[in-house]
Formats: C-alpha cells, sequence, structure tokens
C-alpha cells in the first residue's frame, strides 16, 4: 500500500516536471510577431520610403541644418549650436544613418522583389527615381561618400560626387525610358504611392524634372553633361503644371508622423521665421532692390508679428538678443484655415501640410537657367516669369486662396529689371533670388543653390560659435562626416579626412564639388567667386 | 542536436524513476530513529553528527536540528558529536525517538545561511562569501520595500535609487557593474524559485514613468532572512541569471508549537520634500539685468515686489517677488500607511503560515498614489515518514496612479526653470486658457510663457497626464521532497512566478505638445516564468568525512506577451475609453524563451575544519544558436576554519584571543544566454497615418554565431572573530573577468546598419569587501554594538571589440555621454570640457568667452572609490536605539538640474551678477582682460566641465529609537495575551554631513536606474525625509 503510495508520489512529481514542458524549443527564438524578408511586399516597402524619405526626424535632419542654412528658419534655442555653426554628432548623423541603414535598404529589397519580372517594370523605374532624389540630398549636403555597394552590411569605399551625380543622370535616364515601355499589366502601388498614387506615367515627368535640377546643378563644374541631360530632361517631358508638383503630404492623425512645422516652428517655439527671407519678403534689398511691396506669397506662408513681416537673426546669441525680445515680435508660419501651414488635427485630418520634393515654379526657373546657359532653346525671361507666376499661383492654391493675375503682374513688374540685367551673372541672380523663394521650404534645395549660385548675396552672417570650425568669415559648406564614419571606416574616407587632426579641423567650411567656392575651397561672405558660363 | 538532447532527457527521466523504485524497496521496514540535537541554550545544532558505535557511517543533524538514523538493533548506542561540544554516547534502548543535548561553547560556529537552491548551509562551510540580513535589521527602520530596506546593510551590495520618488525603480548591484548591456541586475530567488526583478521603467530623457522592479511586490513583514550570494561560486548552481549575484529571500514559516500566533506590524510615516536645487533669490524675470514680461528668464531685475502685468491677463497685475520655495510648495508631504496582520500555526510536522498586508503610499507629487495588497500562504506537510509537501501561495496586487511623469519635459524642470517671480497660485488658477475656453469650450493650457515644450504650466500637466497601472501578480511553488532512506531525498518541485500588468495613459485635454489629444493608450502585458526542477541529494557521514552528493536538473521556461491600443484623438471630450477614439491602432509582441540545465554538486567535510565544495552545470539555451546553446561551467570553493584545525592538531593558542578564524577560496565561471530573437533579421511593421501599413527596415546586424557569456571569477576571504567574539571581521578579495558579451555595438553607418549584435569585451571586476562588529558593551542589561561595511571595487573595460573601443550607454540631448571606453573604468561621462594650455590655465576667446575642448573628453566616472555603511545599535532593557550611516567616496555626477537652471539665470550659482573678466589668457599666451556679462557667461560660457560634482557622500540613513518589551514580563503581565510588543519610532534618509552636489542629492536624483542615469543629476521628483511610527503586536 505504502509503496504504491510512494511511487503515485514520484510519477505526480514527473508529471509536475513535465508541465514546464513546451515542444517548440528549436522553433521558439524566430519572432512570430514581426515579418522576415521573404514576406515582404514593394508598398509596405514603398510607403515607407517615400514618407520617411522627407519627414523621418525632420528636426534633426533638416530643421537644425538646411531649415537654418537656407534662410527660412532660425533657431530659438540658445543651446541648438548648429546656427551657430557648431557641430552635434547626434543630431548630423541621424540623416547620414537614416539614410544607408534604412531608405537604401528599402530601395535595394523593393529592387529586388521587383527583379526581372515585366509587371513590376514601371515600379522598379519608380523606385529608382525616388533612390536618386534621396541620394541628391545626400551627397549635397556630405560631398563625396559611400556609393557603390553602399548598405549591404560590408564597408565600402567613398565615391566622389562627380560619379555620383553621372550615375544618378544615368540611371534617371535609364528609369524614365523604361516607364510605359512594358506592354504588360504594371504592378502598382496605388495609394500606398505617396506622391502620385501609382501614376506612372506622373513618375517619368519627375524623373526628368529632377534629371533638369541634377543637370544645373553641376553647370559650373561639368557643362558638358549638364548639357546633354537638361537636354534630355526637358526633351523628356518635364513638369507642365502645379498639378504635377512631387510632395509629400503631412500626416496629422496622431499615429507616429508629426506636422513637425507647426511642432518645431509654433509648439516647441525651438524656430522661428529667418530675418533675410522676411527681409526678401518685405520688399526690396540693397542688394535686390525692388518694389517696397509685401510679396504676395508672404501673407500665405506668413502671419506677421507684433514688428509685421520681420523675421529673427539666425545665429544670435542670446546676449546679443535685443533687450525685452519677444518671439511673437517676429513672423510666425501661417497655420489660419486660409494658411500654408493650416492644420487641422484630430477626426477631420485636415492636412494641408506637404513635405516639398520638387514644384513646377522650380522646374520653371530651372529651364529659365538651362535657356540662359544655352543648354535649351526657350526664352529666358518669360520662363523666369512663368516660374513666378507658378509659384504665386501654387502657394496661393494650396492655401485654397488665389492671387488675380494683375497682383502678379505688379509684383513682377516691380521686380530688379530683367532688361537692366547687363550679364549672365546678372539674370542668373534674378532667377537664383526667385527660384530660392519658389522653393520655399524645400530647404535642402534652399540652401544647395546658395553654394552653387552664391545669391541671394546679402544674407545675414550669424555669430560663429568659437567652438566651429567655421573661419569667422565664411559661410558654411556642408554637413560635417558623422564620427561613426571617421572612427569605424576610417580608411575608407577621402584620404585628407582621415587623420585626427583633418578629420575634426576640415568640415563644414569647405565646399562640395559643384560649390561656387571650388571643392574643398572655402567661400567668404564677401563672395568672391562667381558663375561659370561658357 | 536539440531532439537528441531531449531524448537524452526522457531516458535520464526514465531511468531515475526506475532506480528510485528499486531504491524505495528495501529501506522500507528497517529501524529508524529520529529525534533533535540541541546545545545546552535549547538552541538546534544543524550539522551535529549522529553515528551508531561500531559503524563507520552516520548522518548530519539538518537544519533545525534534526537527525534520521538507521539502526541494526533496538541495543545500538548513538555517538552524537559536533565541533566545539561535548561528544556524548546515548543507547537507544529500543526508543524510536531520542532528543539530545550537547553542551556547547561557543554557539557563533553554527551560524546557518541560506545558500543556492534553497540549501541551508553552516556558513563555516562555505569558501565563497555570503552575507546574509535577518528580519530585524530588515524592517527596522520601517522601509516599505525590501530594496529600501537592504540599502547599507551588505558590504558591496550597491543600491541606487532613481529619484523618481514613491515606487520609483532601483538598481542593485553586486560587486560593481559588469555588465555592457546594463544589465546588472542580480537574480532574486524567494523560497527556492525565481522571482521577475525586471524593472519596467520605460522612461527615457523624454519623457515615461519610471516604476520600481518586481521585488517591489515583497511584503518585508513576510521575510525571515535575505541572504546575499556574491560571487558566482556562491551562484554558479543558479546558472545563466546569476552572473550578477543571487538574492535569496526566505520567508516567514508557521509556528511549530501548536499554537496559533497572531502578529500585528503597522507602520505610518510621513516624507517631506527635504533636497531640492539651491536657487539664487534676487533677479527675477528678465533680460539683461532688465525685467521684461516676455523673457523665458531670470535674467532681470531684482525682485522689489512691484507690480507688473500679469501673464494670463494684461489688464491686472501681480507682484514682482521672490518665491522662494516653489519646489517645497507645490508638492505634497508624501505619506505612508502599513499593515500586516500574519496567522502562523500548525506543529513542527505541519506548520503553516498565513499573511495579509496592506501598503498605501500618497505620492509628494500631487493625485500620485501606490496602493499594494498582498495575501502570502505557507505551509509544510509531512504526509508520511517518506513523503514532504511544501507549498506558497502568494498573490499581490499593486496599483500605482499619477505616478510622475520624467524627463526634459515633467514638471521638476518647468518648475526649476521658471524665473524666480513667477507665483504657483497664478499658475494654479490659470492653468486654462479662459478665452480659448470661453471662445470655442476647449480646455487649453495657459502658462506664464506661451505653452511650448520647454515652458509649461505643470498644473495643467498634472491636470492633462492621468496614468495609472495595475499589477496582478501570483507566485507560488509545490515541492514534494522524498526522503527514501535519511540519507538519500529526492525533491521535486514547480515554481511559478506569474504577473499581468496594465498601463494606461489618459491626455484629458487638446495639448499642443503632443498631437492627437486628447486621447488614451492602454498596454497590457503578461509574464509567466515556470521553473521545474528536480534534485537527488545523497547525505552520509563516513568517519570524519561528511559527504554530501546532489544532483538534478532544471527547466526555465519564460514568455512575455503584450497587447498595446491607442485610441487616436477623441472627438468628444468628458468619457475615455479606447473605442470612442477616432484613430484606432494596436500592436502586440511576444517574447519567449527557455532553458534546460543539468546540475551535480559535492559538498565534502572533514573534522569540521575542512570543507570542499564542486559544482557543475550544463545549460541550454533556445536563445543561442544550435552550435553554441549548450554550455557547462564549474565552481570549486574550499573552507578551512582555522581555530578548530588547531584544537584538532592539539596546538595551543589563546582563544579568549582568537576565538573563531577562517579561510576560504574559490574558483567559479558561470555562463550567460541572451535575449531571444537575436539570431534573425525581421522587419517590424506598424500602421502609418494615412491608414497604411508600412514596414521598417533592421537597423542591427544580427549574428547567428553567438556564443554565451562567460563570467570566471576567484575569491580568497578570512573570517575572524577576535576577544571571545567581540570583535568580528569578516574580509573578502574578489577578481572577476566577463568575456563575450551579447552586446550591440555601433556599425558602419555606410554598411547599411547602427549596429551589430556581438560577442564583445572583457569587463574586469576587482575589489575587496570588509565587514567589521563589535561589542563595545556587552552586559545583562546593556548592549552597544557597531558595525561598518566597505566594498571597493573598480570595473575595468579591459577590452572592447576590435573595432569598436568606445561603447556609449547613452546621452543627453546636448551631447553629455556616458561611456565605456576600452582601458578605462566603465561609467565614464564624456563631453566638451574647457581649453587649457600646457600649464592648466583656461584658453579665453576674443569674445571673452572660455573655449571648448576640440573634442570630447573624460569629465568625470560614475565609479566610487568605496563605499559602505556605519551603523550602531544600543539596547537597555528593551529599550534600544540604532543608527545607519552610509557613504560613498568618490565618483562623478553630473548636474543637469543645475546646468538647465543657470542658463536661465535661477540657480544659486548665477546670483553674482557682477560683470566679469575670466580668468584665463587667450590663444596668444596673453591674459584674458575682456570682460563680459554674469548672462553671457552662464548661457555662453560654460561647458559641461562646469557642472561635474563629486559624487562622495556620507548621510545618517536610518535611525531608529524603540522598546521591545521584555517577551517573560510581557506574557505574565498579559496573562499570556501578548507575545510580543514592540514600539518604535523610525526615520530615513535624514541628514547629509557631507555632500557636494548644489542642493540635489548626488545619491537619489537620477531619473532611472540605468547606467547611463546613474552619471546624471536630472532630480525627476524632490528627495525627501522619511519620520515614521512603527508597532508590532504578537498575540
Amino acid at each position: 500500500m505504502k509503496r504504491i503510495k510512494v511511487l503515485n508520489i514520484i510519477a505526480i512529481g514527473l508529471m509536475l516536471l513535465e508541465v514546464g514542458c513546451t515542444n517548440g524549443f528549436d522553433s521558439m527564438n524566430t519572432s512570430s510577431t514581426s515579418l522576415t524578408s521573404s514576406s515582404l511586399s514593394a508598398e509596405l516597402l514603398f510607403a515607407t520610403c517615400v514618407n520617411k524619405g522627407t519627414s523621418a526626424d525632420y528636426q534633426r535632419n533638416y530643421s537644425l541644418y538646411d531649415d537654418q542654412y537656407s534662410h527660412y528658419f532660425s533657431n530659438c534655442v540658445q543651446s541648438f549650436m548648429t546656427g551657430n555653426y557648431e557641430y552635434n554628432d547626434s543630431w548630423a548623423n541621424s540623416g547620414w544613418e537614416e539614410f544607408y541603414a534604412e531608405r537604401e535598404k528599402e530601395y535595394i529589397d523593393i529592387d529586388s522583389i521587383c527583379g526581372s519580372n515585366a509587371n513590376y517594370t514601371d515600379m522598379k523605374a519608380m523606385n529608382n527615381i525616388w533612390n536618386c532624389f534621396l541620394w541628391q540630398r545626400v551627397t549635397d549636403r556630405w560631398g563625396d561618400v559611400p556609393y557603390v555597394g553602399a548598405s549591404k552590411g560590408t564597408a565600402v569605399a567613398y565615391n566622389s560626387q562627380k560619379s555620383i551625380y553621372l550615375d544618378l543622370l544615368s540611371r534617371l535616364s535609364s528609369a524614365c525610358t523604361s516607364i510605359g515601355s512594358n506592354s504588360t499589366t504594371q504592378y502598382s502601388p496605388g495609394d500606398d504611392d505617396l506622391l502620385y498614387q501609382g501614376d506612372a506615367s506622373k513618375w517619368k515627368k519627375f524623373g526628368y524634372s529632377l534629371m533638369l535640377r541634377m543637370a544645373m546643378r553641376i553647370s559650373n563644374v561639368d557643362p558638358t553633361d549638364a548639357k546633354t541631360y537638361a537636354a534630355q530632361a526637358v526633351a523628356g517631358g518635364v513638369f507642365t503644371s502645379n498639378s504635377d508638383n512631387a510632395k509629400v503630404e503631412d500626416d496629422l492623425s496622431g499615429n507616429g508622423y508629426y506636422d513637425y512645422y507647426n511642432f518645431i516652428i509654433t509648439d516647441w517655439e525651438n524656430a522661428t521665421t529667418d530675418k533675410d527671407f522676411m527681409n526678401y519678403m518685405r520688399g526690396g534689398t540693397t542688394s535686390y532692390p525692388r518694389a517696397n511691396t509685401l510679396d504676395p506669397r508672404a501673407a500665405y506662408w506668413f502671419t506677421p508679428g507684433n514688428n509685421g513681416y520681420v523675421g529673427f537673426k539666425n545665429g544670435t546669441i542670446s546676449s546679443n538678443y535685443p533687450t525685452d525680445f519677444n518671439w511673437s515680435d517676429y513672423a510666425a508660419i501661417n497655420s489660419t484655415t486660409k494658411g500654408y501651414f493650416y492644420f487641422l488635427e484630430g477626426a477631420s485630418n485636415v492636412s494641408r501640410l506637404y513635405y516639398p520634393v520638387e514644384n513646377y515654379a522650380e522646374v520653371l526657373l530651372l529651364e529659365a537657367e538651362a535657356a540662359l546657359r544655352g543648354y535649351i532653346g526657350g526664352d529666358a525671361q518669360s520662363l523666369y516669369k512663368a516660374g513666378i507666376t507658378a509659384s504665386i499661383n501654387d502657394v496661393a492654391t494650396v492655401s485654397e486662396g488665389s492671387v488675380p493675375g494683375d497682383t502678379i503682374q505688379k509684383y513682377i513688374d516691380g521686380l530688379p529689371s530683367w532688361a537692366g540685367a547687363s550679364s549672365n551673372e546678372a539674370k542668373l541672380k534674378l532667377i537664383a533670388v526667385q527660384k530660392w523663394i519658389a522653393v520655399f521650404p524645400n530647404s535642402c534645395e534652399g540652401w544647395s543653390e546658395i553654394r552653387r549660385t552664391g545669391y541671394p548675396d546679402d544674407l545675414t552672417y550669424p555669430d560663429v560659435s568659437s567652438s566651429s570650425v567655421v573661419t569667422d568669415g565664411d559661410w558654411i559648406q556642408r554637413i560635417s562626416y558623422p564620427n561613426n564614419e571617421y572612427l569605424y571606416n576610417n580608411k575608407n574616407m577621402p584620404a585628407s579626412y582621415q587623420s585626427t587632426s583633418s578629420y575634426y579641423s576640415k568640415r563644414e567650411q569647405y565646399g562640395v564639388w559643384w560649390s561656387l567656392c571650388g571643392q574643398d575651397k572655402t567661400l567668404s561672405k564677401g563672395y568672391t567667386a562667381t558663375n561659370t558660363f561658357n | 542536436m536539440m531532439k537528441f538532447y531531449l531524448k537524452k532527457v526522457f531516458l535520464i527521466k526514465k531511468l531515475l524513476f526506475l532506480l528510485f523504485a528499486f531504491i524505495a524497496l528495501p529501506v522500507i521496514g528497517q529501524t529508524v530513529v529520529t529525534g533533535v540535537v540541541k546545545d545546552d541554550t535549547g538552541s538546534p545544532i544543524p550539522g551535529a553528527n549522529v553515528v551508531v558505535r561500531g559503524a563507520k557511517v552516520g548522518v548530519a543533524a539538518d537544519i533545525d536540528g534534526k537527525y534520521e538514523i538507521s539502526v541494526p538493533s533496538s541495543s545500538s548506542v548513538l555517538v552524537v558529536s559536533f565541533v566545539g561540544c561535548t561528544t556524548k554516547e546515548v543507547s537507544v534502548n529500543g526508543r524510536s525517538v531520542i532528543n539530545i543535548i550537547l553542551p556547547s561553547s561557543t554557539k557563533e560556529l553554527r551560524e546557518v545561511v541560506v545558500t543556492a537552491l534553497g540549501i541551508k548551509r553552516e556558513k563555516k562551510s562555505l569558501g565563497y562569501s555570503v552575507q546574509d540580513v535577518k528580519s530585524d535589521e530588515l524592517t527596522k527602520a520601517g522601509e516599505a520595500t525590501v530594496t529600501d530596506a537592504l540599502q547599507g546593510k551588505v558590504a558591496g551590495l550597491q543600491i541606487s535609487s532613481s529619484g523618481t520618488g514613491a515606487g520609483g525603480s532601483q538598481k542593485i548591484v553586486i560587486r560593481g557593474n559588469s555588465s555592457l548591456a546594463d544589465n546588472n541586475d542580480p537574480l532574486w530567488v524567494v523560497d527556492g524559485v525565481p522571482y521577475d526583478n525586471s524593472t519596467d521603467t520605460g522612461n527615457y530623457q523624454y519623457g515615461g514613468y519610471d516604476r520600481a522592479g518586481g521585488a517591489f511586490d515583497l511584503n518585508p513583514d513576510d521575510i525571515e532572512s535575505i541572504s546575499v550570494l556574491k560571487g558566482p561560486a556562491a551562484a554558479a548552481l543558479y546558472g545563466s541569471r546569476a552572473g550578477n549575484g543571487v538574492i535569496l529571500v526566505t520567508t516567514k514559516k508557521g509556528g511549530k508549537n501548536g499554537r496559533l500566533g497572531i502578529t500585528y506590524t503597522g507602520k505610518m510615516s510621513v516624507s517631506p520634500v527635504a533636497y531640492s536645487l539651491d536657487m539664487q533669490n534676487i533677479y527675477g524675470q528678465g533680460t539683461n539685468g532688465v525685467f521684461s514680461s516676455t523673457a523665458k528668464t531670470s535674467w532681470g531685475a531684482k525682485m522689489d515686489g512691484s507690480s507688473i502685468p500679469a501673464w494670463w491677463d494684461d489688464t491686472k497685475t501681480t507682484a514682482y517677488s521672490v518665491q522662494k520655495d516653489v519646489i517645497k510648495n507645490f508638492y505634497n508631504t508624501g505619506n505612508t500607511q502599513s499593515h500586516s496582520v500574519s496567522f502562523a500555526g500548525g506543529d513542527s510536522d505541519n506548520p503553516f503560515r498565513l499573511s495579509l498586508g496592506y501598503d498605501y503610499t500618497k505620492g509628494n507629487v500631487p493625485f500620485e498614489s501606490i496602493k499594494k495588497t498582498s495575501f502570502d500562504y505557507v505551509s509544510h506537510h509531512k504526509l508520511d515518514k517518506y513523503l514532504d509537501v511544501d507549498i506558497k501561495a502568494n498573490y499581490v496586487n499593486t496599483a500605482g496612479r499619477n505616478r510622475p511623469l520624467l524627463g526634459y519635459y515633467s514638471t521638476m524642470y518647468y518648475l526649476y526653470t521658471m524665473p524666480r517671480n513667477i507665483q504657483l497660485s497664478d499658475l494654479n488658477n490659470h492653468k486654462f486658457d479662459a478665452t480659448t475656453l470661453a471662445e470655442s469650450g476647449v480646455y487649453t493650457e495657459d502658462n506664464w510663457a506661451t505653452p511650448s515644450a520647454l515652458y509649461r504650466n505643470p498644473y495643467f500637466l498634472n491636470s492633462q497626464d492621468n496614468d495609472k497601472d495595475v499589477r496582478n501578480r501570483f507566485f507560488g511553488f509545490a515541492q514534494f521532497t522524498v526522503n527514501f532512506t535519511p540519507e538519500l531525498k529526492l525533491k521535486l518541485k514547480q515554481g511559478m512566478d506569474y504577473a499581468d500588468t496594465q498601463y494606461q495613459y489618459v491626455y484629458k485635454y487638446k495639448d499642443a505638445e503632443m498631437s492627437g489629444c486628447p486621447q488614451m493608450s492602454m498596454t497590457k502585458e503578461t509574464h509567466r516564468e515556470l521553473n521545474s526542477e528536480f534534485l537527488l541529494t545523497y547525505n552520509k557521514q563516513v568517519n570524519d568525512f561528511s559527504i554530501g552528493l546532489s544532483a538534478g536538473g532544471n527547466r526555465m521556461h519564460t514568455k512575455t506577451e503584450s497587447l498595446y491600443g491607442n485610441s487616436g484623438q477623441f472627438s468628444v471630450s468628458g468619457a475615455y475609453y479606447l473605442s470612442l477614439g477616432t484613430a484606432q491602432t494596436c500592436s502586440n509582441t511576444i517574447n519567449e524563451k527557455e532553458i534546460n540545465s543539468l546540475y551535480g554538486f559535492a559538498d565534502l567535510g572533514y573534522k569540521d575544519y575542512l570543507y570542499l565544495d564542486l559544482t557543475a552545470r550544463n545549460d541550454w539555451s533556445s536563445t543561442l544558436p544550435a552550435a553554441n546553446r549548450s554550455y557547462f561551467y564549474p565552481s570549486v570553493s574550499l573552507s578551512g576554519v582555522v581555530t578548530s584545525a588547531l584544537d584538532a592538531w592539539n596546538v595551543k593558542y589563546n582563544k579568549n584571543i582568537f576565538t573563531y578564524g577562517k579561510v576560504r577560496a574559490s574558483f567559479a565561471q558561470v555562463g550567460k544566454d541572451t535575449d531571444p530573437y537575436q539570431l534573425q533579421q525581421t522587419y517590424s511593421t506598424s500602421i502609418g497615418g494615412f491608414g497604411y501599413l508600412y514596414a521598417s527596415e533592421p537597423t542591427t546586424l544580427s549574428n547567428i554565431n553567438l556564443k554565451p557569456e562567460i563570467a570566471t571569477s576567484y575569491e580568497f576571504g578570512t573570517e575572524w572573530r577576535l576577544f571571545k567574539d567581540r570583535f568580528g571581521l569578516d574580509f573578502t578579495y574578489y577578481n572577476t573577468v566577463t568575456k563575450n558579451q551579447v552586446l550591440n555595438i555601433p556599425y558602419i553607418f555606410s554598411a547599411g546598419y547602427e549596429s551589430q549584435t556581438a560577442n564583445v569585451g572583457k569587463i574586469t571586476n576587482k575589489g575587496i569587501e570588509m565587514e567589521l562588529s563589535c561589542k563595545i558593551i556587552n552586559t545583562k542589561d546593556f548592549n552597544l554594538d557597531a558595525t561598518a561595511n566597505i566594498a571597493s571595487n573598480r570595473t575595468r573595460v579591459t577590452k572592447l571589440d576590435p573595432t569598436v573601443s568606445m561603447y556609449q550607454f547613452s546621452s543627453l540631448e546636448n551631447g553629455l555621454q556616458v561611456v565605456a571606453v576600452q582601458g578605462d573604468k566603465l561609467g565614464e561621462i564624456y563631453d566638451y570640457g574647457y581649453k587649457r594650455d600646457v600649464k592648466g590655465n583656461k584658453i579665453i576667446g576674443s569674445d571673452g568667452l572660455p573655449e571648448k575642448t576640440d573634442s570630447q573628453e573624460v569629465l568625470g566616472c560614475i565609479q566610487p572609490d568605496f563605499t559602505g555603511s556605519f551603523g550602531l545599535n544600543a539596547n537597555y532593557k528593551g529599550i534600544f536605539l540604532s543608527a545607519l550611516f552610509t557613504f560613498q567616496k568618490g565618483g562623478d555626477i553630473y548636474s543637469f538640474t543645475e546646468a538647465s537652471a543657470a542658463n536661465v539665470g535661477v540657480a544659486k550659482c548665477t546670483a553674482d551678477r557682477s560683470d566679469r573678466v575670466v580668468k584665463g589668457v587667450l590663444e596668444n599666451g596673453s591674459t584674458n582682460t575682456t570682460s563680459i556679462s554674469a548672462q553671457k557667461y552662464w548661457q555662453n560660457g560654460v561647458t559641461s566641465e562646469q557642472f561635474i560634482y563629486d559624487a562622495s557622500y556620507l548621510k545618517l540613513g536610518e535611525l531608529t529609537v524603540g522598546y521591545d518589551f521584555p517577551k517573560a514580563e510581557l506574557q505574565q503581565l498579559t496573562h499570556n495575551i501578548f507575545n510580543s510588543f514592540k514600539v518604535s519610532l523610525f526615520g530615513s534618509n535624514l541628514l547629509y554631513l557631507v555632500k557636494h552636489t548644489p542642493g540635489t542629492t548626488p545619491d537619489g536624483s537620477a531619473m532611472s536606474s540605468n547606467i547611463f542615469s546613474q552619471a546624471v543629476d536630472f532630480s525627476p521628483v524632490p528627495n525627501t525625509r522619511t519620520f515614521g511610527v512603527s508597532l508590532n503586536l504578537g498575540f
């Protein structure tokens, strides 16, 4: 009897041990709440790539850098020293890291899903065009960067900016040609294409418009290729109206995305309008004398501060603030119902906020310059005027308003005279200043074109921090390579950045390949260099 | 591979089963004698040897002095002996129960501690350091949590509280940080079953809430003792998770005298705000010395009490006068009450204990509260002479409400950066924008400065953030002990630790700083850990040798599942539930892992003075690749009781001087696995705002060849009691090398990954620990004891990785990092300092401002030189007084609190507003003569170096005074109604005798409990002092 009891107890005990037993020991270490590469689809990644390509981490990627260096917005927080040309690695590396660790890999994955499948010809081309757009931003900000073979798990050499540009132009050419070339039914990402909802023909126009942008960027340094591609782009078909504009709508539903302009500028009070841009909004400047009337776009973009349409000088250290200063003295972005930055959160989810990619006005002004340089036919002056008109109409339309034609004409008439511009350089200045205004708030383009053309030429120089490597008197020309590259990929960096001293000293003051000052050279606020025409 | 293993385990189980059945047969029916061996004071003598005369083998009494021996005939004679006691011979004379008393000389010899797997051992036989704390010491100062109560009581156990107030997390580190992954928590084990203490803080510098780990659920009044197993040798049997040491909690068991004992313990305490940043009280809102109602800083004119325009209404005025105690006045005085009733009963074979506990803490933050209700049941059942059953069931419900929101955007930050003239009553009366409310009926924030991320109204925030959390926890086990023979036992145990936790956040109003408000979110998380184990032990006394052999196995399975839901914005206000939201989203995660283990150990003793322990364990973890998932690790430890050996060898020495002496040495390895899902790259998915689904690329390069982490250590120690126990000394030296830590280290961004998972590093921890005790006065009526614990640990990063020479724990927004640099001490504070010339002069720019160094450099290190405590205990006829001082020497802390307040002219260091010429030289070597304003200096001239403070401190941590009614008198007086009556007044965190930080405390101002947070004074909520009264009544 007792024996049975003991045996029973032992049996119960062993059974207890089995309670914890699981059969899936070998398969247990596979996550059941995330996808593996075999279950991916193109649209899952394409939506991510387009959305995040323009908006992700907007503050660290753009607001603290391009937004300020384009003189569109100015910094309000003393400890954010990027406006004073200081380097902050944890911010500066963010855009670099996101591009290489996410955007480029999304491109690679989508490209691999498309493969050589005839149904994916258009998708493959759209993916390529978007990738070229992102690459241009990367190389414009950092110069020579790892390009061929990047983001595939192993370190690769840096490529020259020139070779990257030429490759991007050639890729755009192939992509634009291939769109619509295949008669089989094409896969469409549908609404997951946040730019054109799967309309491949619009992507083709965007591809050529981007080609034109890239071509004009290199016009000072590689006029031959610039001319070839500018001509090819215009012949291929660039944007023909504001309805072609490439922009990514912001999402305001509170599902993880922010309306960064309103947050950074209005709610967080981290940035405000820039003195220089507002000067050009209000009227003429010494260097750019125009009728002292308010730019027709100003009231859509901004609301006046206590001091009217006045901006704050970027990079002012606080002890140089005016006594009794108040942020509300300065103009703010217009978030009212008739404003360009209007947004309404929540249930109604009304959004008028877009991350700008490329607009029709920019394309017309690029064409004006191309015509001026003789790359394409057409009349530079009328393209220039059409560009201004397109921009004003677009800003008004987006803001659900309108600007009468005679108001536009009056504005154009008040501008410095085209006829009075005696040289190509002088005409280029007119185009460049208007393009700087027309692409607002696309600060990547704004800053790049200032660096390429040197216009506007009366921008305000910040209080440069003594901890910045930019020499007092030089303009900022680029963003430094992140410490991560210096620490872990040193041997692949351009030779002149490999030593500690050069890495820490050769930074933001040195131009990229297409800069007006020339590669690895500096440009002083006195503007000694001019553009090259031939 | 794994199938093989499983088959093997199954086979072993089958064999064991047959073996047990076989062994069980012949032993049934033998003559067995049982009894208890006690000393002349009536205390049981664990480990007393009981041998049948003439036979070579015997048994050792168990921890309660109980023995059980088979005798060949009813006329056998038992020889009972124990070191330091007179050996006795007793005839059996046909009796089956024989209780024996052995007169003893030094009872300290038989100090018993709980060791790995819950095995009680005599402390003298251990070759490694174990320090234990008894219940009296734990609950003396009325601490609400076990971790608070352990503070300062164990050498080398460093407890850092975060500064997040009641119910905040605490970091417990034994012998220093050894993990770069910041996973330095020791394993908690309650009555032999692992007890989850993972901290679900979820907070970081941009927000979140800090919550205590699971050990918070333990009711201090249920605890009998806590043993701290410090080194790997002590902990080796617990395997993977014990690499950072083990905290073994033994809970109280039932009564043994057949009488129902009822005990009530009650505590009440208050915690007023005591320590916060020093402020200047002269200058108010403005800039450059001029008052301005729109300025965000306190760089204005002297506050003279004049009328200034009211910030909420231009037509009204308010006073321009200093608000000295803004922080003290904003926060409440916290208070805690706790009640615990226990019932203990049963007889010595079937004891049980039942306890009920209730704690309620009203936090310092308005509306903050934490409530804990606990139930604990434990019983032992001796079913028959072969079978014992132990059962424990524990249920705890912990509910938190309105825990403080932390980080940059926290209430505290807004309070200590606000101009000095802003009045709390104004902020409270005008937290809602009256204009918006009148116009649209929407409650929005109003503040002294337009509400933005940096300027918020703390009263609005308090009304806005409405968080609550509830945790239901079930913990328990069933244990069967099969006593085949007195020597051979089999223990089977099934333990479970289950918790479901629900977090809920409601943002009640529209909020400029957060999109989509009002909204709410809810997370429901369940965590379950099952431990199934068996242990077969065999104990035998052969002549002078005691032999203990054990073999066991454990299967640990853990699974955590969480479900998250967010409402999106509510279109109506006043009601808050998920399905009322307009953009509902949800997500879920699952984490699961299993470790299977087999282990064996041997305890060998010779003549009560030489002991050798050997252990071996093999683990199989599901988290490692098949080729590396099996790992083996051994330990060996040796203990020699010098004084007993000298006695045995008949060497004469002065016992009045050398009462007791022991030396010990050990070597051990412990292997450690990693977290689940580290081997495979996956894409996470979530819903985007337009309703589309998007996938995210993996940014960490996974590693399919991960290996287990291995910690190898050795330890030497010695213990002495001198002058008839007047002085005691316990000294330990240890050295631990941890290799192959699984870590995400930075990768080359342009190669496509932020980080890669790799086995890296070699971390060396070296240190000494010392415990000292002294009976200063020892008379019948009056006792005065002093104790001290001192530990010094140095953690060095010997090697990181061939590609990475610096590892960053985390960084502040301003760039200050806490790092591990190859070759340096772990936990360095790294940022820009002042640029200096070769002579050490500061380099000053042409603008008169000091220049920053070109790159970030080491400004300090979190590691202290040594830490410790010093305690005094006095007792006069039941009146007792005890004081515990704790201290830290060395270590640095960066005061983010002061840096933020100095920038806006609020901190005390900015009280001097005169222009200044910063002492230093220009680049060309000439002396600086440029004068700058105080504002320019504090806003543009200071670097992080300015705010690095020495974190040394000495504080009166605990003070208790009370009266413990002598038991005999009490029983007589109350006709045996009362068994115990104890009342005491206690205080904790009372007074800093040494401290260098500017008003804040160096040891309680962190935002969380991780390595990074410990380097930064972030002052999440102000620190408090606690005063209370405690009452203990036993019936």
